[in-house]
């Protein structure tokens, strides 16, 4: 290893119970370029992890290799006892597992609002129309949204469209929610209504992995901070232990330039 | 047999793949899914199933090919005939029905070639003032810009083309009653001909001059430029340009003693002499085929032109750039982006077009290649040539066409 | 960038909505002619130019128009219609027209009232289209069914073509009350029409059975969906028993009529398109989908299709079919139709080009639709299925249409090869022995070129309502 830092070790979770997420010596590769060096997570149940870091870090890619949209070159991945391997029916096992929601939405600008997050259930779980459609209708409730139940993606303002995204990822019932960067491409004033539904969701016990830069969200809402720099952990802790008393060099300067 | 040979290699391919995979990968392998759930064997599974189809139909199709060929005596990989005489005349050329096959093909390539470099050249001409029309604010201009767009685009080309020519074969008169403007052109429903230059004695001497003028002129005009960047003098280098090139033209016309003359021409016991002349199919082939892609290009031009952001005249208008200025270095470096890969997609489509000339019967590639079938000749192997000759055109115009786009793309977009 | 190739026109640039022309009609008629025609000297010099061209070919083509001999379109209008299709089967054609004529307006009607009632809902204001509007749309098709049977000698074709417009506009109106029920099935009414008119010329009993099949499966899958319920086995069973009834149907009453190699005229160009069109975009996006594979292989086969058969011109693919396609099969199998052979090289021809526009619609999708897809476990085929080419093949609407007149103007080159299309009879017709030698060329070919533009212009005029329409969409 290139870095004098030696990487941190992220296994200790909070939460109750087994890990529902365990990461063990993970390597990524760009072509040459090494995006994720070593990296060793665990993750509880219940437990909402916040990973930080400069843009580049591979925070990104780390949660986007647990569901598989990106593929890890060495070590092992395992998601709630399945282990996320070559084998196409555990990675679609993780997939319906996890749920997930991205900077840039990413809804069917072609189906409407409801349509969206029924897709996946009646696809891939075979609920019938009804019963996912009464749950879309529950999940809408809860995100604060019901009326625009009929309307379509591009008639939603950017944060309408984020709480549609996280009630979509809910319909699956999934285990995890990983979160990447979902306030990053929202106007100033629709990040609140964004992080008030992902501070629900995590007072309701539901495990989470947020890539954010939302500091104030990290330090109220996370069990752990991840702090990461160059493809490897940096520091791990509480949110106290994290903002109030960091240890390394990197993440002291990381925080001075954003706080 | 050839069944048991693809799916040893097959096997082979997968599992050798596998265990190439597991070698060379870091990863612990003790825990491999079942190979018709790994998602890297079905990666290669699903290749050698579709290489194995292909391989299969395509083998089918071979065999019968070969057994159909053998069965009419033809041998596909000869190509011997090409020296056998031709049995086709071909207007306007030296070759008779004696000449090899091969020559007949190459006046073909010739012939495709001379509508091309005449066509494109006169399709983009008029495209752009029939588009640029379109945006006049003169209603009438518009309007009758619009209305010969939207004609000659929804009507096959092939039609234009066998309406054009049936229109010059009646409208002109025969051979023998030829119409003739002065003495500089003749029309008739065979061929037309004009003025063109003949060389006189010194003729090669005043070309190599005429060249150094050229490259004097580019000397002039990167002359211009630089004093211009200098000083900030107006470069005026067209004109400076120009006239360099003008003036050693004529100073040189007369000192080397008359190099050149014009040549008018002139029927003479029904043999052309003098000038240029064409035939007829190919005047009006190319006329027919220059009206169709014209109204392609002249879509092209309008949308392009409008393609360029409002904001762009803006802010030309905010630096005080002139009229002339706004459009020189403001919108047209910017729509000629827009409009130059589509307008590399037309003239590949003009290329393919002059195909339809056979149905005139102008001797390019695909009417001669038409002809040689009427006389038995072997159709698979000219088929190939003639495909292989314009899929090399549609080639060498879309790599000169992508290097230009490479040249002219802008960072960052 | 906008991709080049989704576009109208296929000429590879975007289409500009033009910023709204300020309320020149409503300057009083002095000043708007100043305004637009004599705002300087030189536009008064172009107009006064313009003008004089205008009145100068105007005259000529009117004068050469009345001057002409017209005999022979009169005699030759069959031919130029439908060939040399039997004259006392011509009922075929006739029904098969009007059929398609009947469900096509039926599925308009209720068309248009879906989208009047789509746009309601989402507070767009939306009126009704009234009879005008429909004239508005489908004039240059009206047109020409009226100028082609003014040619006619008997009374009817004066009475089909009156029945197929009337048909047109009063069935719109039928489809616009239809109720809710039916009208949400909009699509399968039209199919059913389109089955029952080619059930009246018929080809082939057994192309006709795989339509019906496949209407079946689509109509029997979207209802069970409907109603939540799907059962593969029904969705599988339904359409192979609709494909064997209609078979047995047919033949039992007498239905086969006979093979397209009798058909002729514009009946044939109409159908060579459509065929075409039907044959070419499966293959094509399946070849799309083939060339953005990630399996080397694959995309190789694809690439190479498509880059050679674009790189060539269409009649040399179509001497092919004439000259070396027979080749290809064992000995002693039939392949005397020469419009069967042409017929699969067009159906490669219009899938190479077909790839392309798709594909373009696909890289128009962005990667996050795939992934977060992915991201909830939806299965590759699904994906594809429900989220990327839904999209992909909306964005490009426009620039299919445009290569569907692309290939309707390319049929014309059946012509090269033999086959009495349309535009064939426009020198056959001058080889007659009234005809002959009187140099009537010009005559045929403008009768033709009045037909081909009728129908293309109108796709066209379609095509960019439809983007324009996608581009103010919802999305």
């Amino acid at each position: 290893m290139t870095d004098a830092t030696v990487n941190a070790d992220a296994t200790a979770f909070a939460g109750t119970g087994e890990a529902i997420i365990k990461v063990e010596n993970m390597d990524k590769f760009f072509g040459d370029f090494q995006a994720l060096k070593n990296i060793n997570m665990n993750v509880g149940h219940k437990e909402v992890v916040v990973v930080i870091g400069p843009s580049g870090s591979g925070k990104s890619t780390l949660i986007r290799c647990i569901n598989r949209l990106e593929q890890h070159d060495a070590g092992r991945i395992v998601v709630d006892g399945i282990e996320l391997s070559d084998d196409i029916r555990n990675i679609q096992e993780i997939r319906k597992e996890t749920g997930m929601v991205f900077q840039s939405f990413n809804l069917f600008p072609h189906l409407s609002i409801i349509d969206n997050i029924t897709l996946a259930p009646r696809q891939v779980r075979r609920m019938p129309k009804a019963e996912a459609e009464e749950l879309a209708m529950e999940l809408l409730t809860r995100v604060k949204i019901p009326e625009q139940a009929q309307k379509f993606p591009g008639q939603l303002s950017g944060g309408q469209q984020q709480r549609v995204a996280i009630a979509r990822a809910l319909a699956m019932r999934p285990k995890v929610i990983l979160f990447d960067e979902p306030t990053s491409a929202l106007d100033p004033e629709m990040i609140k209504e964004v992080l008030d539904t992902m501070k629900d969701l995590a007072n309701e016990g539901m495990t989470m992995i947020c890539v954010t830069h939302e500091m104030g969200f990290a330090r109220e809402v996370a069990d752990r901070v991840v702090f990461m720099a160059d493809g490897e952990v940096v520091e791990v802790g509480t949110p106290d232990h994290f903002f109030d008393n960091p240890q390394e060099a990197r993440t002291r300067l990381f925080l001075s330039q954003i706080l | 047999m050839r069944l048991a040979i693809y799916f040893v290699v097959a096997a082979v391919a997968l599992f050798g793949w596998r265990f190439l995979r597991d070698v060379t990968t870091k990863r612990d392998t003790s825990n491999r899914p079942p190979p018709w759930r790994d998602v890297r064997v079905l990666a290669v599974g699903i290749q050698v199933v579709a290489v194995g189809i292909l391989f299969l139909l395509g083998s089918w199709l071979w065999d019968n090919f070969n057994t159909r060929t053998d069965d009419i005596g033809l041998d596909p990989f000869d190509f011997a005939f090409l020296d056998q005489p031709s049995g086709i005349s071909i207007a306007d050329s030296d070759l008779n029905p004696n000449s090899p096959i091969s020559s007949a093909l190459r006046n073909g390539v010739k012939n495709t070639f001379l509508t091309i470099v005449v066509g494109i050249p006169l399709s983009v001409l008029f495209g752009t003032l029939i588009g640029i029309s379109r945006l006049s604010e003169n209603w009438l201009l518009s309007k009758i810009a619009t209305g010969y767009v939207e004609f000659f685009r929804n009507i096959p080309p092939l039609l234009i083309i066998v309406f054009t020519w049936s229109v010059f074969l009646t409208g002109f008169p025969p051979e023998r009653e030829s119409w003739e403007i002065g003495d500089l052109f003749i029309f008739n429903n065979k061929r037309f001909a004009g003025p063109s230059i003949a060389s006189q004695e010194n003729f090669v001497a005043y070309r190599w001059l005429m060249l150094a003028a050229l490259a004097l002129a580019a000397v002039v005009w990167v002359v211009r430029t630089r004093l211009f960047d200098r000083t900030g003098t107006p470069h005026r280098r067209v004109l400076w340009s120009l006239g360099t090139f003008v003036g050693i033209g004529v100073i040189g016309y007369v000192a080397l003693g008359q190099p050149f003359r014009f040549s008018t021409p002139d029927i003479v016991e029904r043999v052309y002499e003098g000038g240029v002349k064409m035939q007829m199919p190919y005047a009006a082939g190319v006329f027919a085929l220059t009206l169709y892609t014209a109204s392609h290009i002249a879509e092209i031009v309008r949308g392009s032109i409008l393609s360029v952001d409002r904001g762009q005249v803006e802010a030309g208008n905010a630096l005080a750039l002139s009229g002339f200025q706004r459009y020189r270095f403001v919108v047209l470096p910017q729509a000629f982006r827009v409009a130059f890969p589509p307008l590399i997609n037309q003239f590949l489509n003009f290329t393919k077009n002059t195909s339809l000339f056979v149905a005139i019967g102008f001797a390019e590639i695909t009417s001669i290649s038409i002809n040689l079938f009427g006389q038995s000749r072997p159709a698979p192997q000219i088929l190939f040539i003639v495909m292989g000759i314009y899929l090399t055109f549609s080639l060498v115009l879309s790599t000169i066409g992508n290097l230009i786009n490479g040249r002219l793309a802008i960072a960052g977009r | 960038m906008t991709d080049p190739l989704i576009t109208a026109t296929g000429d590879g640039v975007p289409l500009v909505v033009e910023p709204n022309t300020p309320p020149s009609k409503k300057l009083p008629p002095g000043e708007w002619v100043k305004a637009n025609l004599f705002s300087n000297w030189y536009n008064s010099l172009v107009t006064l130019v313009m003008a004089v061209i205008l009145i100068y070919l105007a005259r000529f083509l009117i004068g050469w128009a009345i001057g002409v001999e017209w005999q022979i379109t009169r005699t030759n209008l069959r031919n130029f219609m439908v060939g040399g299709f039997p004259a006392d089967e011509l009922w075929r054609p006739w029904a098969a027209s009007l059929l398609i004529i009947a469900g096509a307006s039926l599925g308009f009607g209720a068309m248009s009232r879906a989208e009047h009632e789509t746009d309601v809902r989402n507070g767009i204001p939306s009126t009704k289209p009234t009879q005008l509007d429909l004239f508005r749309r489908f004039w240059p098709i009206v047109l020409l069914s009226i100028f082609f049977v003014s040619f006619a000698r008997t009374t009817p074709p004066f009475i089909g073509v009156a029945v197929g417009i009337v048909g047109l506009f009063a069935l719109r109106e039928v489809g616009w009350r239809l109720p809710a029920v039916i009208r949400d099935r909009g699509v399968f009414v039209f199919a059913a029409f389109l089955l029952a008119g080619f059930g009246c010329l018929a080809g082939t009993g057994g192309l006709l059975a795989i339509v019906a099949g496949i209407i079946v499966a689509v109509l029997v899958s979207t209802e069970l969906g409907r109603a939540g319920i799907t059962t593969r086995a029904v969705v599988i069973a339904g359409p192979i028993a609709a494909g064997l009834v209609t078979y047995f149907v047919l033949s039992a009453i007498g239905l086969e009529g006979f093979g397209w190699d009798d058909w002729g005229g514009f009946h044939i160009t109409i159908f060579a398109t459509a065929v075409g069109i039907a044959t070419g975009l499966p293959f094509g996006i399946l070849l799309a989908i083939g060339r953005r594979s990630n399996l080397p292989v694959i995309k190789t086969a694809c690439v190479i299709f498509i880059e050679f058969v674009r790189g060539v011109p269409l009649i040399t693919l179509l001497l092919f079919s004439s000259f070396m396609l027979p080749l290809f099969f064992p000995a002693g199998s039939d392949t005397r139709s020469g419009l069967t052979r042409a017929m699969i090289l067009i159906t490669a021809f219009s899938a190479a080009y077909f790839a392309e526009i798709v594909r373009g619609g696909l890289q128009s999708v962005p990667k996050g639709q795939t992934e977060a897809a992915q991201a909830s476990g939806m299965s590759p085929g699904a994906i594809q299925r429900l989220i990327v080419m839904p999209q992909a093949l909306r964005n490009v609407i426009p620039a299919m249409v445009g290569q569907a007149i692309a290939l309707f103007k390319d049929t014309s080159l059946l012509a090269i090869i033999g086959i009495a299309d349309f535009f064939q009879y426009g020198e056959i017709s001058n080889t007659q022995q009234d005809f002959l030698g009187k140099g009537l060329q010009p005559v045929t070919y403008t009768f033709i070129a009045l037909g081909y533009w009728a129908v293309a212009y109108w796709m066209s005029r379609e095509s960019r309502r439809l983007e324009m329409k996608l581009r103010v969409g919802v999305r």
